[in-house]
């Protein structure tokens, strides 16, 4: 046996183990999603159910479906409230990014009115029945909402113009009934497409989300002011909400899982409801008109 | 201390026999040769270095006789006076032997076929000789750390390491010494073969539990213990081979008038130089830059009376050069090198015939660099872009005495190491969740200092008792009782029984829960974090071994438990999990518990071996308890080899295992997150998968075929004896396609997800030629 024919045969040997034959993933049941947060003091309250296949147009993905056909109730124990498909686009949900269609699940959308609104220290009860007659329940006990107690109302406050620019600390400070599992701090610009940039010592990029769970106070510079393709060169002043909101225990464990980079972990892909993964959770929010001043 | 021990040495000097037991010609120590008065049914057994005493010898006229195993027992007869020390060194004629190392004719006082090192009270050590190492198939060519995988001790991650798993530990918490010395890191191509020369290698030590308390280094687990040759001290002889991809040299022979002896042993690699033919043939379409070398050389000369000096020296270098065609493909250009290295010095000298004194420092490390620059970055010219380097460092010192008296014998030791880690990467703008940079550098001194007895209490029942002392800086200090009973029940039976505790003062920064673990050995030690304190386990294991001259068969049964362990900080994807574990982690625990067997059985030309290992290991942190990935549930190793002719060996290895654990895919959903302020939620209509426990699932079971075939022909070239040993060895013949790592995200135009296995080794032929004169 000459060399080269030795080679030949190693070379074909070492690549004549191919994979294994592929073994198709036996799931658990109908993969239907059900996601609902219900905030103290609204006067309605929202349910976005979607069932998830598999995405025929693009190889690794799955993609979410409405879920139409629902028989949705809410109730306090005492009362119960129905809460009918609501086709109105951008009612439960909107599209991360931009190119994806707002109406895309607006199927899946219940939305309605609550007798007598969301009530603090109410423990509320979701009883979801689907077309195929399973049924979904859920439970929170809605939290208290925070105090704001500074900034005041209608302060002013500074936001980063030019790049050498240090604007002045906000200090936001606050108390609440009970720890919250969950606290989120956002500066929310009503009436603009815009994002405010809220940077922490630690942090030097800034964010537009800050995690102040076990905190009861935040010291942050409004490092810029993002408007996207908007000219907001001539503008000085924005108005713009103080948000402060905290979560129940269900919607703290979902929001961790969430942030996770590699898949969710069966033990946390139902959250506060049985029947169907997703979370059944409330909130909490306290809103502060501010005005932001934009230095030049 | 000393002087006290040096009193009561001389005062219990009474007549003993003392020496050292070698193979003629060559005069190399015979480690673990039996030396006995059989009218006092005394037996004692040599040490690594071949040396003995007998104590507490009376008046009169007494047989003594060595054995050893592929040796010709060999009596003399002595007289002794009651008082004085009798010098008495034996020279054992090598025995032909059908399986060297393996398997031969009944002699007196040993069991013939043994899978044990019989060295101590409680549950042996499991011995390989040099010679069966070449034996157990090996990828292209023969590989001390692979052929140790027979054991049912001991388990691989994948095809692709020769990182040992010890009975439900980490690869890092087993200490691998050459010539009492910790290597860091000895294996070349990330682990594929392992970087020590087996023609170099006398005998390997397992002690894979119940370990003694002189066992050199704090680990967890196990120690393997590699021992050397000394190098013949008659004349020079030679050796090496020629294989697919490296080719080895080695030469020993005698100094300053055979009062010495020296041994070079060296390893280069080819794998560049055979890619780049397999490439001009076509074969392959792109080249290989990659090579390592590996020498070892030793020195050992005659000290005082029975003493000795050694001086070794290991030498691991590996180098990946891209080629210029790769710098244009690629925009870019890598310096990558590493490797690791040894020193170490011993001396050995008897004080008096019942004390022995053994003294040695060494040095060892782990080096590696890697560079990666981007061409042409402007004006500048070349950007660095990607930086790493990492360093394993250990300087040590240590003393033993041995105080050897009629029913005991005692040691006392210190071990002093002051270690130091430092380890980066630093990739830029390129960093990501799977590889952040970091930056750490850790220093950890250690001191430990042991004693133990070993107690004769009657004919057939010896006990071990013993405690280790570390002191392990800010990391604290512990105290670690050790002890071990064996009963022999006959000459066939013993039953033995040990346990102890053990520590660690490093952890390797490498996940074993991540992909990289499957095909990287490479560990990454750094110290222990100060909030955890020291790793600290138990064991307990019972062993049972029954020997007859044909057949040998051990059981063993072990329970462990491990605290303080470094765990990834939360369970992940393996695909996706960093390789390494840097500041986030969680402190959690570990146990395991299994049963073994190994056995041997000779009949006629063949030699039958057999393995099985049945382990269960767990780890926990916080509510999170989960199998290891390296874990197989059961795995049967069985083994075979029939002589060919006059002096040829045909072998065929078959291993049947469970398949290792990984997490599974349940489910499938989309992950919106809620925005308060508007009252929405936002996302992605695409989804997720949702994992299934961690690591609650299995992947398919695992089977291998290795085969092998070598036939010595025996030659005089030259003016020189020697043989030519030409081998062929196939692993996995049957190309089973076997299970590496589970992809669980593809779905590939199939109605629903997939699971896809990425595969281990296909079919993997080689062949060589060995040679010695």
């Amino acid at each position: 046996m000459s060399m080269r024919m030795v080679m030949v045969l190693c070379a074909l040997s070492s690549v004549a183990a191919c994979e294994r034959a592929p073994t198709p993933i036996e799931f658990l049941g109908d993969q239907i999603v059900l996601n609902s947060v219900i905030n103290a003091g609204a006067a309605q309250a929202a349910v976005l159910l979607v069932r998830v296949v598999p995405d025929s147009n693009y190889r690794n993905q799955s993609v979410a479906r409405p879920l139409p056909g629902a028989i949705v109730t809410l109730s306090d124990g005492t009362n119960s409230s129905t809460l009918p498909p609501n086709r109105t686009p951008g009612r439960c949900s909107y599209p991360l990014y931009a190119g994806q269609q707002d109406s895309a699940l607006v199927g899946g959308c219940y939305a309605g009115s609550v007798a007598g609104g969301v009530r603090t220290g109410v423990t509320y009860s979701l009883d979801v029945q689907l077309p195929d007659g399973k049924r979904i329940h859920g439970t929170t006990t809605v939290p208290a909402p925070p105090t704001l107690r500074s900034p005041a109302s209608g302060d002013t406050l500074q936001v980063a113009g030019p790049p050498d620019f240090n604007p002045a600390p906000v200090l936001v400070n606050w108390t609440t009934v009970v720890p919250a599992p969950l606290v989120h701090l956002v500066m929310f610009l009503p009436n603009l497409p815009c994002e405010a940039h809220m940077r922490q010592p630690q942090n030097a990029d800034g964010n537009l989300r800050i995690d102040a769970t076990g905190r009861d106070s935040v010291t942050f510079r409004l490092s810029a002011l993002d408007c996207g393709d908007q000219n907001i060169e001539r503008r000085p002043r924005f108005d713009a909400q103080l948000v402060l909101t905290v979560f129940d225990e269900s919607y703290a464990r979902y929001d961790k899982e969430f942030s996770r980079s590699s898949g969710v972990r069966s033990r946390y892909a139902a959250i506060g409801i049985t029947g169907a993964v997703g979370v059944f959770g409330s909130a909490a929010t306290v809103r502060l008109p501010v005005v932001l001043v934009r230095q030049r | 201390m000393l002087h006290w021990l040096l009193s009561l040495a001389l005062l219990s000097e009474g007549a003993a026999i003392q020496g050292i037991v070698r193979a003629e010609r060559s005069l190399e120590p015979i480690a673990g040769a039996t030396v006995s008065l059989p009218e006092l049914r005394r037996l004692v057994i040599a040490d690594a270095k071949g040396y003995f005493v007998l104590s507490d010898v009376p008046a009169g006229r007494w047989r003594v006789q060595a054995a050893a195993l592929g040796y010709e027992s060999h009596t003399i007869t002595i007289t002794s006076d009651g008082t004085s020390a009798i010098r008495l060194d034996f020279d054992l004629v090598v025995r032909p032997i059908v399986i060297p190392g393996v398997s031969n004719q009944p002699i007196q006082q040993t069991a013939e076929t043994t899978v044990s090192a019989p060295a101590t009270a409680g549950p042996p050590a499991t011995r390989i000789e040099g010679a069966a190492l070449r034996l157990v198939p090996g990828l292209a060519e023969s590989d001390v750390l692979r052929a140790l995988q027979v054991l049912p001790s001991i388990h691989a991650m994948s095809d692709f390491s020769t990182a040992l798993y010890v009975r439900g530990g980490a690869s890092d918490q087993n200490l691998i010494t050459l010539d009492g010395i910790q290597l860091f890191n000895p294996y070349h191509v990330g682990g594929i073969f392992s970087a020590i020369g087996a023609s170099a290698v006398s005998t390997v030590d397992v002690w894979a539990g119940a370990q003694p308390a002189r066992t050199p280094g704090d680990r967890l687990s196990s120690t393997v213990a590699i021992h050397t040759r000394d190098g013949g001290r008659d004349q020079v002889r030679t050796e090496g081979s020629i294989g697919l991809l490296s080719t080895t040299l080695g030469v020993d022979g005698p100094i300053n008038g055979g009062k010495g002896g020296f041994l070079i042993a060296g390893r280069r690699t080819y794998i560049d130089a055979a890619a780049d033919a397999a490439r001009a043939l076509g074969l392959i379409s792109a080249t290989v830059p990659y090579g390592f070398s590996d020498l070892y050389a030793k020195v050992t000369h005659g000290v005082g009376v029975l003493g000795s000096l050694s001086i070794s020296g290991y030498l691991d270098r590996e180098k990946f050069d891209i080629t210029d065609e790769m710098r244009e493909e690629f925009n870019g250009d890598v310096d990558f090198h590493w490797g690791s290295k040894m020193l170490s010095a011993a001396l050995r000298q008897p004080l008096s015939t019942a004390l022995l004194l053994e003294l040695r420092a060494g040095y060892t490390d782990f080096v590696g660099n890697f560079r990666g620059y981007d061409i042409g970055g402007g004006a500048q010219g070349d950007t660095t872009t990607i930086r790493a380097h990492s360093i394993t460092r250990d300087v040590l010192a240590s003393a033993d005495l041995t105080w050897y008296n009629r029913a005991h014998t005692t040691r006392f030791g210190i071990q002093l190491d002051h270690f130091r880690f430092a380890h980066a990467v630093d990739a830029g703008v390129l960093e990501d969740e799977t590889m952040p940079n970091f930056d750490r550098a850790d220093r950890v001194s250690t001191a430990a200092a042991y004693v133990e007895d070993q107690w004769q209490l009657a004919d057939p029942l010896e006990l071990r008792l013993g405690a280790r002392m570390l002191e392990a800086g800010r990391l604290g200090h512990v105290l670690l009782p050790r002890a071990g009973v064996q009963w022999r029940a006959n000459t066939h039976f013993t039953l033995s029984a040990g346990g102890g505790r053990y520590a660690q003062a490093m952890r390797s920064m490498r996940d074993e829960e991540s992909v990289v673990s499957s095909i990287m050995a490479y560990d990454f030690l750094t110290v222990q974090p100060e909030t955890a304190g020291l790793a600290t386990g138990e064991d307990l294991v019972l062993s049972a071994e029954w020997t007859a001259p044909r057949t040998a068969i051990r059981i063993d049964a072990y329970g462990k438990r491990m605290h303080n362990l470094v765990l990834p900080a939360e369970p992940n994807d393996p695909l996706d999990a960093p390789p390494f574990i840097n500041e986030t982690y969680r402190v959690g625990s570990g146990k395991a518990l299994g049963i073994e067997l190994l056995a041997r059985h000779h009949i006629g030309k063949n030699e039958l071996a057999l393995s099985y290992a049945f382990s269960r290991s767990e780890r926990t942190a916080d509510a999170d308890v989960y199998v290891p990935r390296f874990e197989r549930r059961h795995v049967l190793d069985a083994s075979a080899t029939r002589t060919w002719g006059g002096s040829g060996i045909l072998s065929a290895r078959a291993v049947l295992a469970s398949g290792q654990p990984y997490t599974p895919v349940v489910g499938m959903t989309s992950l919106f997150e809620y925005n308060a302020t508007n009252n929405r939620w936002e996302g992605e209509t695409f989804g997720q998968l949702i994992l299934g426990e961690h690591n609650a699932a299995r992947m398919p079971g695992y089977f291998r075929l290795d085969v092998a075939a070598r036939k010595t022909y025996r030659k005089h070239w030259f003016g020189q004896d020697g043989t030519m040993t030409p081998y062929l060895q196939i692993l996995n013949v049957l190309n089973t396609k076997n299970a590496l790592i589970a992809d669980r995200q593809a779905y590939e135009r199939h109605e629903r997800p997939i699971m896809r296995f990425a595969p281990q080794f296909p079919l993997l032929p080689s062949f060589g030629l060995e040679w010695k004169f």
